[in-house]
């Protein structure tokens, strides 16, 4: 009789009844004087140490959850290529120190401005036993040219034909000169996948019951489908100084901080990247494992997605920039990760133009702190009717960017814009990225990423450029001067082009807003140990350097 | 031993005693007394505190109770005082439009079905039914992905999801008191059915209603913080103590556990207080039918 006793209703109230219980269970076991510890690792390190044990498991958690595929040419996020950075390789090879090597071609040559020849490896096989071909090389890298649909294919504007020109030689001729182009096939515009294999499995190429074939270090085992993606070391991997000694790796897809921090204390996961900030603190001061930092060309960003409204006017995105505390951000939301960018490049990803874009940066004032004073003063001039369009920020329902959208709100509230926040689900959230629909008329979006290789060009042409997949306003204001810069052969008049871009891009604050520079982390628990702490794990096999301890 | 047992006859008898009077009883006034203040706060409170709740102040996140604030602040550096206080509006409105639109719905639904009967009342009937076996919060979870996060669309669904449970009971009430003499009379005397329902069976089975809203008042309340915990409800930055549960848990694992604790407090205060003021207007309510 009465609603007491109504199932309904209970089952209605028990997600909250089981958060109210876990906060009193979780807040009993932590205190203030936690805070007060020391961060393992010291400063910022490329490599842990080496794991020289062989290891018959691990469990690895990818902190953006399960992905779609890992089809290395429809996938360029965290998830998928913290995965098949392990499984697929490129021509070149990017390195944890953000160097670009040989990979599966063991050498390029550029005998002229319109032509790259790649000169393959000939002792690299697939995971099925057969040989890398020039035929598999050049229908893997044409795949990028003829499919639209490839994340990379923005890269390949240039390329008039791809070839096989010899039994171990593959030859790219170009439309015009592209100087960005070589050094990107150490990126996902250059992996190279068994053509007979892709051929069948068509689109469901990387889906859950497909999996790969590719030549990496470890090779798809199997999907359980909102579980774990497994994956077994592969005995003939071409590279004998890279030697497997996990032998079988499960990827697991907590995205909850409290979660994934607590299965790390309790040896349930191994080991994670981008450790959960909320966690840092317990996980730092664990005796269970080792917590390190690391350097990476990791960018928070906001992106101006609407060309239209308030954010249309320079003045309004660059008063709202002056607003917003940049430094409390790395330091607070990011647990002291980051670091603010003067340019809408980060330093990392400066590259060839490292001088002058540092010449450039220590020429821009602003420091990331708040200023709020010259902000109101620089919106003052600014009409009323376009100081009363609403601005809308979409960030995804993290605890992060949520305190972070919070930040910028109240910055906006602070110097009298009229903002709107808008909190969507983590798991949404890429398709205001990726959707015009979905996007609508966002003002704003919240954005982290990082460029596919060490160079300014890169993230540019991603960012900036007409047709970039983050230009989400459809901005065209550098378009001239970049195809200047990319049809460059000399390094140093290519760099003073880029800087040129950047002083351009600085002073419209247009189409992004530089943010923090975050460092890379990782924690391993004791058992094991020798994953790259810099930010390699989205193009490099750095699965291949895990070990046992002991 | 003894005493013990002859203490615990007294207590029984007592509340034998209380429900037979259908006095509120001591646990009662305390649940009254509680749900007084709680709304006093969210009634005046924020027009005392001169602190603005939204104000973020990221060099002075987590700091500790001080007379700048009096409970400390949160990740953003906000005052947590105030974020709780301003939070207790948001906290009590949702789930009263819920009572109140569930309230008002189901009645006059579960009235006009016993006065109708026949095929409106088995409709009425199945309907509800089908409305009941389907889970509020999922209903909610639905209307939020459909129109977008936030309090209207979740208040909207768990309004047309609590209308089973109070219109079951209304119409079982209202048919028992249908039967009854007095309504023959009124029916004799051609009185209009409309005037019958709402004149005499409403007032006397009012108590029931009474009662039964304030107990989905309490699960209201706890739906909704529900789904603001999980970033379907109140959507940041509105203080919202559902939601100050779900930003508070990162605060948990560094060591902060104030803006939670917290939170889940005045949650679980207001809600036993609700369940226990509930709980005595039903036994009160049957006492005096």
């Amino acid at each position: 009789m009465h609603i007491s006793t109504s199932p309904g209703l209970r089952r209605g109230s028990a997600a909250l009844a089981a958060g109210l219980i876990a906060v009193a269970a979780l807040a009993g076991c932590s205190s203030k004087a936690v805070q007060s510890t020391t961060a393992a690792g010291g400063g910022l390190t490329t490599f842990s140490p080496a794991g020289n044990g062989d290891v018959d498991k691990i469990i690895w958690n990818v902190f953006e959850g399960e992905p779609q595929t890992v089809d290395p040419y429809h996938a360029a996020d965290y998830t998928p290529n913290m995965i098949n950075s392990n499984m697929c390789e490129n021509l070149l090879q990017q390195t944890p120190e953000f160097k670009i090597q040989p990979g599966l071609a063991k050498a390029f040559t550029n005998p002229d401005p319109l032509t790259w020849v790649y000169d393959l490896r000939d002792d690299v096989t697939f995971w099925d036993g057969k040989p890398m071909t020039a035929d598999d090389v050049a229908y893997s890298l044409s795949l990028n040219l003829t499919d639209k649909t490839s994340f990379s294919n923005y890269l390949y504007v240039n390329v008039a034909s791809v070839a096989k020109t010899g039994e171990h030689q593959v030859t790219v001729k170009l439309s015009k000169p592209d100087y960005l182009f070589n050094e990107e096939m150490a990126s996902s515009a250059g992996v190279v996948v068994e053509k007979a294999f892709h051929e069948k499995a068509g689109k469901k190429f990387g889906a859950p019951d497909t999996g790969l074939m590719c030549t990496g270090p470890y090779q798809f085992s199997k999907w359980t489908q909102g579980q774990s993606i497994s994956a077994t070391k592969y005995d003939g991997y071409w590279n004998k100084d890279l030697k497997p000694k996990v032998k079988q790796i499960d990827f697991t897809f907590l995205t909850d901080d409290n979660a994934i921090t607590s299965g790390l204390l309790a040896g349930q996961i191994d080991g994670t990247y981008n450790v959960p900030t909320s966690g840092l603190t317990q996980l730092k001061a664990s005796s269970a494992g080792k917590y390190y930092e690391g350097p990476g060309p990791l960018e928070t960003t906001l992106v101006v997605a609407n060309p239209k409204g308030a954010m249309a006017n320079a003045d309004v995105r660059k008063a709202l920039q002056m607003a917003i505390d940049w430094k409390g951000i790395g330091t607070q939301v990011y647990g002291g990760l980051g670091v603010p960018s003067k340019l809408q490049t980060p330093p990392s990803a400066f590259g060839f133009a490292k001088d002058e874009l540092n010449k450039l940066a220590d020429s821009v004032p602003a420091d990331g702190t708040a200023q709020i004073d010259k902000a109101k003063a620089l919106l003052a001039n600014v009409p009323a009717d376009v100081k009363a369009q609403e601005i809308s920020l979409v960030v995804p329902a993290q605890a992060e960017t949520q305190q972070l959208g919070v930040s910028i709100k109240d910055a906006a509230d602070k110097i009298g814009l009229k903002f709107k926040l808008n909190v969507v689900p983590a798991t949404g959230y890429s398709n205001y990225l990726y959707d015009p629909a979905t996007r609508g008329n966002t003002d704003l979006l919240y954005t982290q990423f990082w460029p596919g290789i060490p160079n300014p060009l890169d993230w540019l042409a991603t960012t900036a450029v007409t047709g970039g997949t983050f230009n989400q306003s459809g901005y065209s204001g550098i378009d001239t001067l970049f195809a200047q810069a990319r049809a460059t052969q000399d390094t140093t008049e290519r760099a003073k082009l880029v800087s040129q871009v950047e002083k351009k891009l600085n002073d419209e604050m247009n189409p992004m807003f530089p943010g923090v520079e975050l460092h890379n982390n990782v924690w391993m628990n004791n058992r094991i140990s020798g994953a790259p702490a810099s930010f390699a794990y989205v193009y490099y096999p750095w699965a291949a350097h895990l070990g046992g301890t002991k | 031993m003894t005493a013990l047992a002859a203490e615990g006859r007294m207590v029984a008898r007592t509340a034998r005693r209380m429900r037979r009077t259908g006095a509120l009883g001591l646990s009662g006034w305390t649940a009254v007394g509680a749900l007084v203040l709680i709304v006093l706060i969210a009634a005046v409170g924020p027009l005392l505190n001169s602190v603005d709740p939204n104000a973020v102040s990221l060099s002075e996140a987590y700091q500790n109770p001080s007379a700048a604030h009096l409970l400390g602040t949160d990740a953003n550096g906000r005052d947590l005082f105030a974020r709780l206080v301003d939070g207790s509006r948001t906290a009590l409105t949702g789930p009263f439009l819920v009572v109140l639109v569930s309230t008002i719905l189901g009645t006059s639904l579960a009235l006009a079905a016993v006065w109708f009967g026949g095929w409106f009342d088995q409709v009425s009937v199945r309907v509800m039914d089908a409305v009941f076996a389907f889970p509020g919060l999922l209903l909610a979870i639905l209307a939020t992905a459909l129109f977008g996060s936030g309090l209207t669309a979740a208040v909207a669904a768990l309004s047309i999801a609590y209308i089973p449970y109070i219109g079951r009971i209304v119409r079982s009430a209202a048919l028992r008191e249908r039967n009854l003499p007095y309504v023959a009379a009124l029916r004799v005397q051609g009185v209009h059915g409309v005037l019958i329902s709402l004149k005499h069976i409403l007032p006397n089975i009012s108590g029931l209603i009474v009662a039964n809203a304030t107990l989905a008042f309490g699960f209201a309340l706890m739906d909704l913080a529900g789904l603001s915990f999980i970033g379907l409800g109140v959507q940041a930055p509105t203080p919202d103590w559902g939601a100050m549960v779900g930003t508070g848990m990162s605060g948990i694992l560094q060591g902060f556990p104030d803006e939670a604790l917290f939170a889940s407090a005045l949650i679980v205060i207001t809600v036993a207080a609700v369940n226990v003021l509930g709980d005595r207007l039903t036994e009160r309510s049957e006492a005096l039918s």
